[in-house]
């Protein structure tokens, strides 16, 4: 996504829109502990979900991109159906130009990637073979 | 365990930031330390128990009652999984184990109930105004920040709308778990 946000960064606006946590330990599939990956309780407060997504950032350094706190009612995250965690692209004149399967399986930058070309009228890329995980889409 | 998105975020970018401290190291310690007043809570722990016994074990007895959690009787039930009416190590051995072994899908009844469908490609982008993580930068002028340092941060609202006829907007829906 740091590529996409570096290649298209200017012509595309990037929000990443932190949404309620897909494992939160007290939610309905927790996880976490296993292998150093976060423990995280779910959020009751916008406090804590901003306490939250900074360690995120700071894990993964999400900030070049603007980073969005979901409000506590979760009413973006519940309209795009983002969780656990979903791509989109909305157009100039505010339309979805692209729909991303639902995460992590269905996470692709490549096939954003498509998408934004289209909207910008680049021409499309061809992908490199055995670009391990990435899922080729036309 | 399965990968999750912003994994994937961090991993198929260039990772500039975490893997290359580079010769902008110091404008972005700048940057960080400016939002380190944002963390609360960066907790150190290695598991769930740790963590919970840290934050809720408030009499050191090796169990979590009820009245030592703080966060509702709903949240207790479910970390509660031997229902004994105590949080301990066993319950959250079992909560990690779950995890590891992903044998559990499409669980999530507790998510705000039905199943909905994402909207379609083609259709209007339902609006939102949602706050930044980060505070208002502060202008480059030092006097000013220090004045605003003592205030409280001020976070800036961001409205999709804001976008539109502007330039298309790429949408990045996920959490840290």
């Amino acid at each position: 996504m740091k590529e996409l946000h570096a290649t298209y960064g200017e012509k595309v606006e990037f929000l990443v829109v932190y949404i309620t946590e897909a494992h939160a330990l007290d939610g309905a599939s927790p996880k976490g502990g296993a292998d150093g990956s976060p423990i995280v309780e779910e959020p009751t407060t916008l406090e804590e979900r901003r306490a939250i997504a900074h360690r995120c950032d700071i894990a993964l350094g999400l900030a070049p991109m603007t980073v969005l706190l979901d409000n506590m009612k979760n009413t973006a995250g519940a309209a795009y159906v983002g969780h656990p965690d979903r791509l989109y692209l909305v157009d100039k004149e505010g339309r979805i130009s692209f729909v991303g399967e639902k995460g992590p399986r269905g996470f692709d930058p490549d096939a954003l990637e498509d998408a934004i070309r289209v909207d910008l009228e680049m021409p499309a890329i061809e992908r490199k073979k055995g670009s391990s995980d990435r899922r080729r889409r036309r | 365990m399965t990968p999750i998105a912003l994994t994937a975020l961090a991993l198929t970018g260039l990772s500039p930031w975490l893997l290359e401290p580079s010769a902008t190291t110091e404008q972005k310690k700048d940057k960080k330390s400016e939002v380190e007043v944002v963390a609360v809570d960066p907790d150190e722990a290695k598991t769930v128990w740790e963590y919970l016994s840290g934050r809720y074990d408030t009499n050191g007895d090796g169990v979590i009652d009820k009245k030592e959690y703080t966060r509702g009787s709903e949240q207790f039930a479910r970390l509660d999984k031997d229902k004994n009416g105590f949080i301990d190590e066993d319950d959250t051995a079992q909560a990690q184990g779950r995890g590891e072994r992903g044998g559990r899908r499409g669980g999530g009844g507790g998510r705000g109930g039905s199943r909905q469908t994402a909207p379609t490609e083609g259709s209007k982008a339902p609006g939102f105004e949602l706050e930044t993580l980060y505070p208002v930068e502060a202008p480059a002028d030092g006097e000013v920040e220090a004045k605003k340092a003592k205030k409280k941060p001020e976070y800036k609202s961001v409205s999709l709308k804001s976008f539109k006829g502007e330039k298309p907007v790429a949408l990045i829906f996920g959490s840290y778990t």
